[in-house]
């Protein structure tokens, strides 16, 4: 039987996501196991607490992202276009039919959420929904489809779990150094009397937070630069889905361009940090993506709209030719 | 969904179709017609999704091409692209084994010529005594049937699901049928 040949494996992405994940895996396995010979004991404490706020992160968010984003669930009567496009491509992927919701927003924009396939959410903004006609709309819908389908969502999560570890120790224990400095004059002089042996003791122990300090601070450096570059190749996939899905990359294509042709939104009056958390499954990033050169964007959550659009043109062409046999 | 599916995502975010239980239908139509008195309607469609290519328009040409020589034979066919894009071509067989035959036969071409992911759906019509449409639609990607029974007269997309569920079951026997209600996925505004 013939095969199409734009669903042969995409080897070059694949072995970009590879190498990232490699490097992840070897940084966080060196950060798990430098914490251990450091901290001993104590390491069990901070994992504890992390899982445990990895877990609620996971379970709570698609409330916190739609809240985030002001949207709101919307009904088969209230969207019954939006509805129907989502029905087909969920009977074309065999997924579940996630819900919809409806943001009200500046920046025209989508993304999905949600802790599994069967609790998957689609949220659009309005002006999405005011941009963009049919095909550009269900382009960008495949997208996101797709996104649930890869489980991006999960994958993210949990990539984002050692990374998130550093951070909170980076954040405690500067804080903590932070004290140490404020308060730390007083401390010397009433310290003064004390014993030769507790005051090494206490230099050992301020010894060994600083070196945990260091490496939760290089950790979280390294691996933003990791976790955005996954995020990236994520990206790719799920426009590639969107293309097979609908089979027009063109389509997916023409919405970006109309979408960056704007002034994407204005300044957010959102945190940075929940910003960012939702952007990560954004369609276009929170922060505008024009003017992107290769720097600014391996600090970014999406590929520029040019790697976008070269990619999606790639796949047009194999979709030109026919279909062939091969093993 | 496998551990590379997890680490790269799905390479075929589309599952390919299953054509092969499409046949439960011709023989569904007898108990249709000795338990329930309802008729096939002789027109019926496969949706598929189009690609936008030079090869797809092409095997579009040449599928219809051998439609048309099949006339002979008692089937009709016409092209059709509904509100959300898709494609669909509508059949009428001179009885119903052809009609059924005439579906395989299309989503067979599809298959064969490499572009079987692109199919959705085949969509059968009965008629009840008083001539009110019965849908039976075959999913491509689950291999399963399921009735779709709009209300008449209602513009406001209502579905009969007492109906469904009650031929659902009286056919339960003839066809392979999908056991979660949640994929039951209604095709408003049929051209058939």
């Amino acid at each position: 039987m013939k095969k199409p040949v734009w669903y042969k494996t995409d080897v070059g992405l694949n072995a970009r996501m590879a190498i990232t994940l490699g490097a992840m895996f070897l940084l966080y396995a060196a950060f798990v196991f430098f914490l251990y010979t450091v901290l001993r004991g104590g390491l069990a404490l901070i994992i504890i607490i992390a899982v445990g706020v990895l877990i609620f992160q996971l379970f709570t968010s698609d409330k916190v992202a739609i809240w985030s984003m002001g949207a709101q669930e919307v009904s088969e009567q209230q969207a019954p276009k939006l509805h129907a496009m989502v029905e087909r491509l969920a009977q074309q992927t065999n997924l579940p039919k996630p819900k919809i919701a409806i943001a009200r927003n500046g920046a025209p924009n989508a993304f999905a959420t949600g802790r599994d396939q069967n609790h998957a959410v689609i949220c659009v903004t309005t002006s999405l929904l005011n941009r963009l006609d049919d095909s550009q709309l269900e382009a960008v819908l495949a997208h996101e489809m797709t996104h649930i389908l890869n489980k991006d969502m999960q994958v993210m999560t949990l990539i984002m779990f050692i990374p998130m570890l550093a951070g909170m120790l980076l954040q405690f224990l500067s804080r903590m150094f932070l004290w140490g400095a404020m308060f730390g004059g007083y401390g010397g002089g009433f310290g003064g009397g004390r014993g030769r042996g507790r005051d090494n003791n206490g230099g050992s122990a301020l010894a060994v937070l600083l070196l945990v300090l260091v490496g939760s601070a290089i950790v979280s450096a390294v691996s933003f630069l990791l976790t955005r570059a996954f995020s990236r190749y994520r990206e790719y996939a799920a426009d590639r889905g969107s293309a097979l899905i609908t089979g027009a990359p063109q389509n997916l294509e023409s919405a970006l361009m109309s979408i960056s042709g704007q002034q994407v939104g204005k300044i957010p009056d959102s945190d940075l940090r929940s910003a960012d958390a939702v952007s990560a499954f954004c369609f276009v990033p929170v922060s505008n993506f024009r003017n992107h050169d290769d720097l600014s964007e391996m600090f970014s959550t999406h590929p520029s709209l040019q790697h976008r659009i070269q990619r999606l043109q790639q796949i047009q062409l194999q979709m030109e030719q026919a279909p062939r046999i091969h093993d | 969904m496998g551990f590379f599916d997890a680490i790269f995502g799905k390479q075929k975010p589309v599952p390919p179709a299953k054509n092969d239980r499409l046949f439960a239908i011709s023989t569904a139509d007898i108990t249709l017609e000795t338990q329930e008195d309802m008729k096939p309607a002789l027109s019926s469609g496969v949706c598929f999704r189009g690609v936008a290519s030079g090869p797809f328009k092409q095997i579009q040409q040449d599928l219809q091409n051998l439609l048309n020589a099949s006339s002979d034979l008692g089937l009709q066919s016409r092209p059709y692209e509904d509100d959300l894009g898709y494609k669909w071509i509508l059949l009428t067989g001179s009885d119903f084994q052809t009609l059924v035959t005439g579906m395989h036969m299309v989503s067979q071409t599809l298959l064969d010529q490499g572009y079987g992911e692109q199919l959705l759906s085949a969509v059968f019509r009965f008629n009840t005594d008083n001539n009110k449409p019965v849908y039976f639609i075959y999913n491509f990607k689950r291999g399963m049937y399921y009735p779709f029974v709009p209300r008449p007269d209602s513009h406001s997309h209502q579905r009969n699901n007492p109906d469904e569920t009650r031929l659902a079951n009286v056919l339960k026997n003839d066809l392979p049928m999908e056991q979660e209600f949640d994929r039951w996925y209604a095709m408003w505004d049929l051209p058939f």
